[in-house]
């Protein structure tokens, strides 16, 4: 190995972390210096540490010269040969100054190759560094690192050299600048109190643009000048302003020129301008560039760490060139540094803005799952902290449909809708914007004053769901809330709102759907049997429940009433009843006995059931017509169902075992003799077990159906009322049935209209066909049914069944209609008329027939 | 933007004026603020101002006279018709918005409790009112 070739020594640490560390370090001790002398041994200091090196040495640019400025690690005879020497000598230092560049001398004979006429080596090193010191585009000085041996400097040494270098720049332009306006300040007592005077207005500034106003109106205080312009930007946010005071349209317009150029890295510059200077300035005409009498311009342009300020002033000549650059260097050391902090200050609002922006809106779209509402709050919001105007689209199937719009003017908002929601080039536009680049030949109408419009996607797994469109004034270089960040946060929450909500719109309904066919069926309308029925689900949320309950007519002198109480609450328990209730009515369809058609549930049951579903179930089997009738029943851990006859009611059947339980239960099956005004009652275990603090309805229930009316829809009416009444909370399933023989039919007539004046005819009519061999009988019948039509209140509307019935001894005439189904009650209450059926909002179904005239006579007939 | 442009700010919450207030000074140096706590007042100050003020910002739900009862008592001034009402309130049900359009609202600003996002909303709101307001 060649011992004079050059070795590779790391700088410091090679990692980048320690290399930004010593930058920072090294930026942080110049940043303490008070003054150039400070500095220099500061940095020389620093930079030597910083890269282990032996030698330090900072040269300063003065005039043609360098001048060595601080030093470390040279030897007396070294420094006293170069303290001062030409910027054109051919030396590292002077290279770098001329070059712009830094120069490497890896090895000794690189030096002597580079530079012959240094011959002597005076400090003994072996590599060295010439790194130029500038700021601003000026070069101020070079920055020399001596080490002791021959070295290569690497690509990242040598950028992290330059850098320190730029560091020791920044620094020393910053503290020549205070020297200066400090210089300024304390050599001219007019200008310090305008200082003062400067800076106390500049205090009290509200913001940017405020503050512009001000130095504007401070630059036009100073002697000789005639015009102002003052732009300002803040770089990261994009917001800025231009404030302009001058008489002459191309002054302004030179001027305004002026502040286009480009900025210092850091810092201020100051450049004083002749007329002729301005010809120069490229403003596409030929007319003179100012207005006679301005002599020249000054271009002041300021760098601070939030904002870049340009300051053009139109000069009539009268200003001392000298005194004016140091007032323009005053004015433009203070304004930078308070349009800095006004700056700082919008950021620092403009976040917190949108982060409280983003909080209510959020908190608003959580609120509901009425999405229409929901996403018309946040554009409420939205108006006008975002834009003048906003509206929401939703994607409905590739359509775009607009389901929210605000504006701030509410004679805009009003017209949005319908002129503008679903208008042709409005949507092509919208739809444009979400798949590609904007339409651009859709012109707004001027009623929205919207300077253009802006478009959120909202997408949502993997889908668009719609889209935000902002309507968005024309700019006036405030900035705004609205970037590309909160915007993407708001569509995002956005999105997965609606695509919630809509998805729970979506299974709401098939819930819906399938609730219906778990539903209990219309009963059928018999002439002989007077039915009627009552459900009610436990749980609120659904329409359904565990109970259930049907009426089957296999033959057409049987009837089957059925009721049963899945095991268990809710959703879980409406399932079953589906499958219990398509079991029984098979069954028993097949001609099966009620025992016999427990016994087939109770196997499906278990055959069904994974997790051992149980239910209770009674059979009541009715042979015959209306007028004689027997009754079987089977009962399977079920309440026994009540018979009331004349005054009193009592339990019939036998209980048997619950349904699912165990492989081959024995249900014993009870025989009656059923007369015609006999109600029998089913129910479910909502009724008896309907709870008053520590007390429950049972006892009273034989009281309740005591009390009924005669037909099975007063007996369920009043029972409902009497638990109604007792409990005082409700949030289990209730289901009854009730069934009453009428008597034997002899004629049956449907009538659409009650109310028609045909139907009095139609009725006499089927009582005379009935009654032909009973005139007696016939005529006082036919009085009876007409003034009881009579007496009612007003005829009701629809459907009625006119029935001659036959009973022991006596002929009947009932007139019923059906029951209304369902007692529908919307919950939500704020729902819309044509919105979709929310599971839970069914609160009761009544089925069966109303009773409305019931008259009889005696028979006359043998 | 003329000195003579004035604000009416109806807001009886002390804090929510001085907010308000302290918010307008910022954005609209030049705009002269008058407060006032009682709507019930705001037809009488109107109707004896010498010059109508650009725009009357009114909170929603004042204390005494409620907003909307102030917001009807103004609209049934003829001399009042045109000058516009931009109502404040932290409330964003649709019914409320309607109720307010109804009484004759001219816009509708949502009062944040935050003071960066109510600073933004007042000061983009009295911009365009005061770009887009008839001169009185």
């Amino acid at each position: 190995m060649d011992a004079d070739a050059p070795v590779e020594v790391p700088v410091a640490a090679n990692s980048p972390e320690a290399l930004r560390e010593r930058i920072a370090m090294l930026r942080d001790a110049c940043s303490a210096a008070l003054s150039v002398e400070e500095l220099v041994v500061i940095a020389v200091a620093q930079t030597a540490a910083a890269t282990l090196a032996a030698g330090g040495v900072l040269f300063l640019v003065d005039g043609d010269e360098l001048v060595t400025a601080a030093s470390v690690g040279y030897s007396a005879e070294a420094l006293a040969r170069w303290s001062r020497f030409p910027l054109s000598a051919d030396t590292p230092a002077g290279s770098a100054v001329r070059q712009r560049r830094g120069q490497w001398i890896s090895h000794p004979r690189d030096k002597a190759r580079c530079y012959p006429h240094l011959a002597q080596n005076l400090t003994g090193y072996g590599a060295l560094a010439a790194l130029p010191v500038a700021s601003g585009g000026s070069v101020l000085g070079v920055l020399g690192i001596s080490f002791r041996d021959a070295r290569e400097f690497t690509p990242v040494e040598r950028l992290f050299l330059l850098l320190l270098a730029d560091q020791v720049g920044v620094a020393l332009e910053r503290v020549r600048d205070a020297g200066r306006a400090d210089e300024a300040v304390r050599r001219d007592t007019t200008a310090t109190s305008t200082h003062r005077r400067l800076f106390d207005r500049l205090s009290g500034v509200e913001n940017l643009r405020h503050a512009a106003a001000v130095l504007l109106e401070s630059a036009l205080a100073l002697d000789g000048v005639a015009g102002v312009v003052l732009t300002v930007e803040d770089e990261q946010t994009g917001s800025g302003c231009r404030v302009t005071h001058c008489d002459d349209p191309r002054t302004a317009a030179t001027l305004g020129l002026l502040t286009t150029a480009d900025h210092p890295s850091a810092g201020v510059t100051v450049r004083l301008l002749e007329r002729r200077d301005l010809i120069g300035i490229p403003r596409g005409e030929a007319t003179p560039p100012a207005e006679p009498g301005i002599g020249g311009a000054a271009q002041v342009l300021m760098r601070g760490h939030a904002v870049v300020g340009s300051l053009a002033l139109a000069l009539d000549g009268r200003a001392d060139p000298g005194l004016l650059r140091r007032e323009l260097l005053d004015l433009a050391q203070v304004g930078r540094v308070v349009l800095d902090r006004e700056a700082a200050n919008e950021r620092r609002q403009l976040a917190a803005g949108r982060a409280a922006f983003l909080t209510a809106a959020t908190a608003n779209l959580e609120a509901s799952l009425d999405v229409d509402e929901t996403l018309q709050r946040m554009a409420r919001i939205a108006v006008p902290a975002l834009a003048e105007g906003c509206l929401v689209y939703l994607n409905e199937r590739g359509r775009l449909r607009l389901a929210a719009a605000t504006h701030l003017d509410v004679r805009v908002e009003r017209r949005i809708r319908p002129e503008l929601g679903e208008d042709p080039a409005f949507v092509r536009l919208v739809k444009s914007a979400l798949h590609g680049p904007a339409a651009t030949d859709v012109v707004l109408p001027d009623w929205l004053h919207a300077g253009r419009v802006s478009t959120t996607p909202l997408r949502a797994r993997d889908k668009l769901v719609g889209a935000i469109v902002l309507l968005v004034a024309p700019s006036d270089g405030r900035p705004g809330l609205a970037d590309a960040t909160l915007m993407t946060d708001l569509a995002a929450h956005a999105a997965i709102t609606i695509d919630n909500a809509l998805l729970y719109a979506t299974r709401s309904a098939e819930v819906a759907a399938l609730q219906q066919r778990l539903l209990p069926p219309r009963l059928p309308i018999l002439p002989e049997f007077d039915l009627a029925a009552y459900y009610e689900a436990g749980d609120r949320s659904l329409d359904v429940g565990g109970d259930f309950y049907d009426v089957i007519v296999p033959a057409p002198d049987r009837l089957v009433v059925l009721i049963g109480d899945v095991c268990g609450r809710g959703a879980d328990a409406a399932a079953i009843t589906g499958l219990a209730r398509a079991v029984l009515r098979t069954v028993v369809e097949d001609g099966a006995s009620p025992a016999r058609a427990l016994r087939r549930l109770n196997a499906a049951m278990r055959a069904a059931g994974e997790r051992g579903e149980f239910c209770t179930a009674a059979v009541v089997q009715v042979d015959g017509r209306g007028d004689a009738c027997r009754l079987r029943l089977a009962v399977g851990g079920h309440p026994l169902p009540l018979l009331r006859r004349g005054a009193e009611t009592t339990p019939i059947g036998r209980h048997g075992p619950m349904l699912g339980l165990v492989p081959a239960p024995v249900f014993r099956e009870s025989d009656i003799a059923l007369s015609c005004d006999d109600v029998v009652l089913l129910y479910t275990d909502g009724v008896t077990e309907a709870r008053r603090g520590r007390d429950f309805f049972s006892p009273q229930l034989a009281t309740a159906v005591a009390g009924a009316g005669r037909s099975a829809a007063d007996t369920i009416a009043r029972t409902v009322a009497a638990v109604e009444r007792f409990r005082d909370e409700g949030n289990d399933d209730i289901a009854m049935v009730a069934l009453r023989p009428r008597g034997r039919a002899v004629t049956s007539v449907e009538v659409p209209e009650l109310g028609d004046p045909s139907v009095l005819p139609r009725i006499f009519a089927a009582i005379g066909e009935a009654l032909s061999g009973d005139a007696g009988a016939r005529c006082e019948l036919s009085r009876r049914v007409a003034s009881a039509l009579a007496r009612l209140p007003e005829p009701p509307a629809g459907r009625a069944y006119v029935d001659v019935l036959r009973r022991p001894g006596r002929w009947r005439v009932e007139i019923s209609r059906p029951a209304p189904r369902d007692g529908r009650a919307d919950r939500r209450g704020a729902a819309t008329p044509s919105g979709p059926v929310v599971p839970g909002s069914i609160r009761a179904l009544r089925h069966g027939v109303q009773t409305l005239v019931s008259e009889e006579v005696p028979a006359h007939d043998a | 933007m003329p000195e003579s442009s004035s604000v009416l700010v109806v807001e009886d919450n002390v804090f929510d004026l001085e907010a308000i207030t302290r918010i307008l000074r910022r954005s609209h140096p030049y705009l002269r603020v008058h407060p006032l706590a009682d709507g019930g007042e705001g037809v009488r100050w109107l109707m004896s101002a010498a010059r109508l003020p650009r725009l009357l910002l009114l909170d929603l739900n004042l204390g005494g006279k409620d907003g909307r009862d102030v917001l009807r008592d103004i609209r049934r001034e003829s001399a009042l018709e045109r000058l516009p009402v931009v109502v404040l309130t932290s409330s964003t049900n649709p019914r409320d918005v309607e109720e307010c359009y109804a009484a004759g609202a001219t816009g509708y600003l949502f009062k944040s409790a935050d003071f960066s996002l109510l600073q933004s909303t007042l000061t983009a709101g009295i911009e365009y009112w005061l770009r887009n307001a008839p001169e009185a």
